[in-house]
């Protein structure tokens, strides 16, 4: 696998200051230095700010449905009243779960106006510094000092990345005609029912300052394509299809010649889909797809590795005891490495250069030759883990936890699909089964990790196909989804493929939606499940009339 | 709420409202023309071998343009402008007297409650074929559902041996073919105009360090409203507002977080208010703010006669007795939890309240006064023309309630009030001076042996369910004003005991209809108690960065 680094460097124009940073350090220095001499001091502080621009741009069947800009910046900071070994935040292991913490986002002023964005930063430490007393008062209260600290220390960042303004209105136009044009293609097929093309444009820059020194401005342009359809079938059931361009550079993206035989070759699986047949559930051998595989590993085992799970009693904590275990095939490895922003001629989504506690996001190597290392780590340390290796995460205005960055998965035996091929026929004949599957492209999926619920995985296949033992052709079926527990699932794990691939995604959880990656092999696994899947359907009768469509 | 003392009119305004309301031929545009050919296309050729034909079809589109904008201390923090569209469609099968929506409870509206997963929103610009295709997905999926349930209405008078007319059941009212068309209007002022505005508008809030928070928020909204129906019947309307909020956070220790807030709504052409008099304006605020942080928490339970003044009189009648005079669509009683009918039905010319106060509708009536009445309109959005006037109460009698066009009593009439209640007057046979009032409230709590009686005063932007009242000591007349207080019940049926009403009226918009009501109205024997307490706050440790140097 071909890793290309592209790390920002000195050369990446370091400015020396931001006048932004700049009117945020003040007021830190000012709070802190009042708040830190009382009788429950402040021994940290930390203000963020994210400031967003957004273009949406979408239209379906040739019309358009969306177009529209915005400008955003948010707030949002910690006050920690305490010390590092015990603080505000310290987990008494009360029966409280809070489940998804909310979104506390204040909206701040667009231009650098000192007095009205000093005035929101104040507003906000106010609120978080009664907060923080009042509980670290009945955390004191109640004794219930650890052994492990409740935040690392962590040496202070400083960079001031370049901060260039983006025209997102300069092309809206032609933007909007492209998508029309485009998303118009499916009006040719009658039992076409949606067919969307979408342009999503951000620009993020976060600040962040804190009473530890650090300062940083990083700026990130996130460009995404995506194009959706679905397709009626003779009993009204609606099939999808997904297809998703993601750049860091909005010129990388497809250009229309491009994007139009993406949409072809939709429209004609999307006509082979609708008369393929509805498969039943099944176990037994199947292939996966390297973007499949990259869902499945973010699934089943991604979420496992988020160290902030790992400190929750509501958590299942399946891989809490078991670093130094085996845990995949030993010629297996699992990083998570957020330096990269480009693997194989694609952008990775889930790149940064510091987390939402600033600090330096760092390649972690989670399972070493399939035994398990390490953990993603925020501030919030674990007995064995107890500091930081950069990957706090968090949507504007949430505080952050633990989440994935780039999921890649390397092997050391990588077989040609071919072979892959051949191992999995055989596994069937072992089996005694007529076929096995190959799930070649994917929506997403979903998963549990905590204790109240089955610890089970759910990945939505789009496009799966039978393999027969027979050597017959493959056959195109639909309607399942890949399910399982984790543990029994990396068991049967027994083979990975030459060919890679990224997904490139969005996360949701505790602290929001964040951007994601996973690339990853084809998998040949011994033995996998699959579950009916839920369609939505329309009804049996075709619409009486005809679509209006210009002749 | 707003409530309009005065109104600074431009001649070039009252031009565009007299031409406004025109009747007569007005070209199509994009979206009539999509409505119009989808529509009849539907009536000749939407048929099925499995279900009757659609005997009614209505369209409509709401096509919104809305600028929302806010700014705090001298900066916007936000500046959004979403333009979107909505559409409601209504397919019905059967007849005028028996259909599909004579015996279920499906929404009435906007057809049953799923339509199916091929549905779509209608597209924004010029897309004649695009607002064809959502209609036309729309049309079929309703229609099909209609079309079963008429089936299975039909096989319920089988299986119950009736006839329609032997079965409560809605009928639909018949209306003539009609056309109303108001000009699509422009936008008074552009966005940039409007962001310098409340930049500027909110930097007065600088003045004052001692604030916990301060904004300035800009709405303006286009919405034009397109309905054409099988009957032939086209309606267009098309509204602007623009209202500008001024808000302001108070923390203290004693009475934790405090609001005030008050809205200029502006007409179209209507200036924006000059900086100056905003400057006066948020000034009142704070000071009133102030005056509210000294005054003492009302802590008490009081029962007794109860002097409501300002908007609190509109506001009263809009909450709890002109939301009670719609007839009801629902078939039965009310169930257990007591939804589905008003019962207000049973009620008409039985006296309802007291019998010196009538409600009457004026729904046509555009202004009064000189002011121009934002409620007011002369088609509602069913195509059925706006009344005159409608009494609803006459002396304390029900005489009437707004029906649409879904009927369910032997005579009822769609009155044309399907877009609310538009324009309402309130007015009492005998009436009093303020100082009357007064004299009136504190004779009623003498008698009952109370020793302060209670006013409610409206102002504006003061929280709705929170109240501030004035404690009138019986003996010597004087008012305390004490904050934190609310009503602790009340029911239109309260309206009974009224004990007096003012002579004069002022005008309130409230949720979207123009109130003509008395200043003043006295109520006996009404509960107040204490409000739920507000978020606590303690006193900033570090003094807010507004604060200048000494």
């Amino acid at each position: 696998m071909a890793l290309l680094f592209l790390l920002w460097t000195s050369n990446d124009a370091l400015a020396q200051s931001d006048p932004l940073i700049e009117i945020m350090s003040r007021e830190l220095d000012r709070e802190y230095n009042v708040l830190s001499r009382q009788d429950y001091p402040v021994y940290y502080m930390d203000y963020q700010i994210w400031d967003t621009k957004k273009l949406n741009v979408s239209a379906n069947l040739g019309s358009l449905f969306d177009s529209s800009n915005s400008h955003s910046r948010n707030a949002n900071g910690q006050v920690r009243v305490g010390d590092y070994q015990l603080d505000n935040t310290h987990d008494l292991g009360e029966q409280v779960y809070s489940g998804y913490a909310g979104n506390s986002a204040m909206p701040v002023p667009l231009d650098n106006n000192e007095k009205a964005i000093a005035h929101y930063l104040w507003t906000l430490t106010n609120l978080k510094h009664q907060q923080a007393t009042e509980e670290y008062k009945r955390i004191t209260t109640l004794k219930n000092e650890g052994k492990t600290p409740d935040f690392s220390k962590e040496d202070p960042s400083v960079f001031i990345g370049e901060v260039k303004d983006v025209d997102f209105l300069k092309r809206q136009k032609q933007n909007e005609d492209l998508l029309k044009r485009l998303s118009a293609l499916f009006l040719t097929n009658k039992d076409i029912a949606s067919g969307t093309v979408s342009l999503t444009r951000d620009l993020v820059t976060k600040y962040f300052v804190s009473t530890e020194g650090t300062k940083i401005v990083h700026q990130q342009e996130y460009n995404t394509l995506s194009i959706s359809a679905q397709i009626q079938d003779n009993k009204g059931v609606l099939i999808p299809l997904y297809r998703t361009y993601f750049s860091f550079d909005v010129n990388n993206l497809p250009g229309e010649a491009e994007l139009r035989s993406s949409i072809e070759e939709m429209i004609q699986d999307l006509v082979l889909l609708q008369t393929a047949p509805l498969a039943e559930p099944y176990s037994g051998p199947a292939i996966l797809h390297p973007r499949v595989t990259g869902v499945f590993f973010h699934e089943i085992f991604g979420h496992r590795i988020e160290g902030s799970r790992l400190t929750s009693d509501f958590d299942s904590q399946t891989f809490k005891e078991k670093v130094g275990e085996e845990v995949l095939p030993k010629t297996m490895h699992v990083y998570m490495d957020p330096t990269v922003s480009q693997l194989n001629d694609q952008d990775l989504i889930g790149h940064f250069m510091y987390d939402d506690e600033g600090v330096k996001g760092r390649k972690v190597t989670v399972v070493k030759e399939g035994k398990l290392t390490n953990f993603l780590m925020t501030r919030k340390p674990l007995k064995q883990f107890t500091t930081s290796n950069g990957h706090a995460r968090s949507q504007a205005g949430f505080d952050p936890v633990s989440r994935q960055s780039n999921l890649i998965v390397d092997t050391d035996k990588k077989l040609s699909s071919a072979e892959l091929r051949k191992q999995l026929i055989k596994e069937c004949k072992r089996q005694n089964k007529r076929y096995g599957y190959y799930f070649k492209d994917v929506q997403g999926g979903f998963t549990n990790t905590d204790r109240f619920s089955p610890n089970a995985f759910n990945i939505i296949p789009t496009l799966v196909y039978r393999i027969y033992v027979d050597g017959r052709p493959d056959e195109l079926v639909r309607g399942v989804d890949l399910i399982g527990t984790p543990l029994s699932m990396f068991a049967e794990i027994s083979a990975a493929g030459k060919e890679v691939e990224t997904f490139n995604g969005y996360c949701g959880a505790e602290s929001g939606s964040v951007p994601v990656s996973a690339t990853a092999p084809e998998l040949l696994v011994r033995r996998i499940e699959t579950q009916k899947q839920y369609s939505y359907s329309n009804g049996e009768e075709a619409p009486i009339l005809k679509r209006p469509v210009k002749q | 709420m707003i409530r309009i003392f005065k109104l600074h009119m431009t001649l070039a305004f009252l031009a565009v409202l007299l031409s406004s309301n025109s009747f007569g031929q007005e070209e199509l545009n994009t979206i009539e023309r999509a409505m119009k050919d989808e529509l009849s296309r539907s009536m000749s050729e939407l048929k099925s071998d499995n279900y009757d034909d659609p005997f009614f079809i209505r369209y409509r589109i709401r096509d919104n343009d809305d600028i929302q904008i806010f700014a705090t201390l001298g900066s916007i923090q936000q500046s959004l402008k979403q333009p979107y569209r909505t559409k409601e469609v209504r397919v019905m099968v059967g007849d005028y007297d028996f259909n599909d929506e004579s015996l279920d409870d499906n929404s009435l509206e906007n057809g049953p409650p799923s339509f199916g997963y091929m549905d779509f929103s209608v597209p924004l610009g010029d897309d004649y074929y695009g607002i064809r295709r959502s209609l036309w997905i729309t049309t079929d999926a309703i229609y099909k559902q209609a079309g079963k349930i008429y089936k299975d209405h039909l096989q319920r008078l089988v299986e119950e041996g009736k006839s329609a007319e032997e079965m409560d059941h809605r009928s639909f009212a018949k209306v003539e073919k009609s056309e109303y068309v108001e000009p699509i209007q422009k936008r008074s002022f552009t966005v940039s105009e409007l962001e310098d505005f409340a930049k500027r508008a909110s930097a007065f809030f600088l003045d004052y360090d001692q604030l916990f928070a301060s904004s300035v928020r800009v709405s303006s909204s286009i919405n034009t409203v397109y309905m054409m129906n099988s009957e032939g019947t086209r309606y267009r309307a098309c509204t602007q507002t623009t209202a500008l909020t001024l808000s302001a956070a108070l923390s203290s220790e004693n009475k934790g977080l405090s609001y005030e807030r008050y809205t200029y709504q502006l007409l179209p052409g209507q200036q924006l208010p000059s900086l100056e008099e905003v400057k006066v304006k948020i000034a009142g605020l704070i000071s009133q703010m102030k005056m509210k942080d000294r005054a003492q928490s009302f802590e008490d339970s009081y029962y007794g006669p109860v002097l409501f003044r300002g908007s609190k009189v509109p506001e009263l009648f809009n909450d709890y007795l002109i939301n009670q005079l719609y007839a009801s669509t629902e078939l039965g009683q009310a169930d257990y939890y007591g939804y589905g009918f008003t019962g207000l039905e049973e009620k008409i010319n039985k006296r309802i309240i007291s019998k010196t106060l009538s409600v009457q509708l004026h729904t046509r009536m555009e202004e009064w006064n000189g002011v121009p009445l934002r409620g007011s309109y002369k088609m509602d959005e069913e195509g059925v023309m706006a009344p005159d006037t409608l009494l609803l109460v006459e002396n304390g009698f029900l005489r009437n309630l707004m029906s649409t066009r879904t009927l369910l009593r032997e005579g009822q009439m769609a009155n044309g009030t399907g877009s609310g209640p538009g324009v309402v007057m309130i007015s009492a046979k005998k009436t009093l001076s303020e100082d009357e009032l007064k004299a009136r409230l504190i004779e009623i709590a003498r008698e009952n042996e109370q020793e302060y009686a209670v006013i409610i005063t409206g102002k504006l932007g003061s929280e709705r369910y929170e109240v501030d009242i004035l404690k009138v000591d019986v003996i010597t007349g004087q008012e305390t004003l004490m904050t934190g207080a609310s009503l602790a019940k009340f029911e239109y049926n309260d309206l009974i005991r009224v004990a007096g009403v003012s002579t004069g009226q002022s005008l309130t918009e409230l949720d979207g209809a123009s109130y003509i009501a008395p200043d003043a109205i006295l109520i006996e024997d009404i509960g107040i108690r204490k409000a739920y307490n507000r978020m606590k706050m303690k006193e900033p440790v570090v003094e807010s960065p507004l604060k200048k140097a000494e």
